[in-house]
C-alpha cells in the first residue's frame, strides 16, 4: 500500500489553491459580468427612491431632459408622453417637491408643482414604476391635483 | 521548510479535494458579489448589476436592507468571509459568517422570486451558494458539534485564554494524527 502514498508540501498546496482561487474568481466575473444580458441603467445599484431623485435632477436641476428619457426610462416603457411634457427636449419646467417622495418596493410617488412661464402652475402626483432587472423606469402614471388639502 | 502532506488517491480524498474546491469557490463568489457593491460606493463601475428590482417582496428586503444601512454590513461580511474561505484561515468560522448571507440569498431567490425550476440548478449560485456553505460546513462539523451539547455549564474567565490559544493554532478539538 505504501507505492500509492504521496507527498505535497503545505505550500505548494497553497500556491496550488490561490491559483485555483484565480481561475474561479476570473469564472465567476465572466459570468456575472460578461455573459448575461444586464440592463445596464442608470438605476442600477440605487434604490427606487435614488433612482427617481437622480431622474428629477437630471430634468429640472441640469436641463437634461433628453438625456433623461433615453436613460432612465426604458424605451417600452408604459406612460403617456404628453402627460409629461417636461420630457420634451427644451421644455423650461420647473419642479417643486410638495413632499417627502414615498417609496414602496420598487413604486415611487412624488407629489410636485410644475410651472412654466406664462402658463398656470399645476400640482401633479406621479406614480413612477422601476422595471425588473433592469435599472430604468417601465411605468409613469400622472395625475394631475385639483389643488385642495 | 513547508510540512509535508501526505495523501493517496481514494474517495475520501476526491472527496476532500471537492469540498475544497467547493469552500473555494463559494469564497470567490462572496468577495466578487462583496467587492462588486463596493466599487459602487467608490464611484467605480460595478462587475454586475444588484437587482433590487425584483418581485416586490424580493424589492422590499433588498431596498430595506439598503436604506437602513444593513447592505453595506452584509457586504462587507461576504468580502470577509470570502477571504477566510480562499485563504484556508479560520473556515469554521468563515462559513458561519456566510452561512446567514447564502441563507438569504437562497430565501430571496426560491421563496421571494419564485425560481422553483432553479432550485436544484448547478449553475445558479442563488442557490448553490447556500448548498454549497452547508456542505462545506459539514465537513467541518468537528467544529461545530459542541454547540451541540444540550446541557452546557458557564466557564470562568481563564477560558478567554482558550481564544489566545485557537488564533495559536492550538485546536480545542483533536486533529487528525494527534
Amino acid at each position: 500500500m505504501l507505492h500509492n502514498k504521496h507527498l505535497i508540501s503545505e505550500r505548494r498546496l497553497s500556491i496550488l489553491s490561490i491559483l485555483v482561487a484565480f481561475l474561479f474568481l476570473g469564472n465567476i466575473f465572466y459570468q456575472l459580468h460578461v455573459v448575461p444580458e444586464w440592463k445596464w441603467g442608470p438605476a442600477i445599484h440605487k434604490t427606487p427612491k435614488h433612482t427617481v431623485s437622480d431622474f428629477r435632477s437630471e430634468i429640472f436641476e441640469r436641463g437634461k431632459s433628453i438625456y433623461a428619457l433615453a436613460a432612465y426610462i426604458d424605451p417600452n416603457a408604459d406612460y403617456e408622453p404628453e402627460a409629461f411634457p417636461e420630457l420634451v427636449h427644451g421644455s423650461q419646467y420647473r419642479s417643486t417637491q410638495l413632499g417627502p417622495m414615498v417609496s414602496d418596493g420598487c413604486n415611487v410617488v412624488v407629489v410636485h408643482r410644475l410651472e412654466q412661464e406664462g402658463a398656470a402652475p399645476i400640482t401633479v402626483i406621479d406614480i413612477i414604476h422601476i422595471g425588473q432587472r433592469g435599472g430604468r423606469i417601465d411605468r409613469m402614471t400622472r395625475y394631475i391635483a385639483d389643488g385642495r388639502r | 521548510m513547508s510540512r509535508m502532506i501526505e495523501y493517496e488517491w481514494n474517495v475520501g480524498t476526491v472527496t476532500k479535494l471537492a469540498l475544497s474546491a467547493m469552500r473555494i469557490y463559494l469564497g470567490c463568489w462572496m468577495i466578487v458579489t462583496g467587492t462588486s457593491y463596493w466599487l459602487t460606493e467608490f464611484g467605480l463601475p460595478s462587475i454586475f448589476p444588484h437587482l433590487v428590482r425584483n418581485t416586490p417582496l424580493s424589492s422590499q428586503l433588498l431596498v430595506t436592507l439598503m436604506e437602513v444601512g444593513l447592505y453595506d454590513v452584509v457586504k462587507t461580511w461576504e468580502i470577509i468571509g470570502g477571504l477566510m474561505l480562499v485563504f484556508n484561515r479560520f473556515v469554521p468560522l468563515g462559513l458561519i459568517i456566510c452561512l446567514p448571507i447564502s441563507g438569504v440569498v437562497w430565501y430571496n431567490a426560491i421563496i421571494l422570486n419564485h425560481r422553483f425550476d432553479r432550485l436544484f440548478s448547478p449553475t445558479y449560485m442563488g442557490v448553490m451558494c447556500f448548498y454549497m456553505n452547508i456542505l462545506v460546513m459539514l465537513a467541518y462539523v468537528k467544529y461545530y458539534a459542541p454547540l451541540l451539547l444540550p446541557k452546557t455549564s458557564m466557564g470562568s474567565i481563564k477560558d478567554f485564554g482558550k481564544i489566545f490559544d485557537a488564533l495559536q493554532g492550538k485546536s480545542p478539538v483533536a486533529e487528525k494524527g494527534e
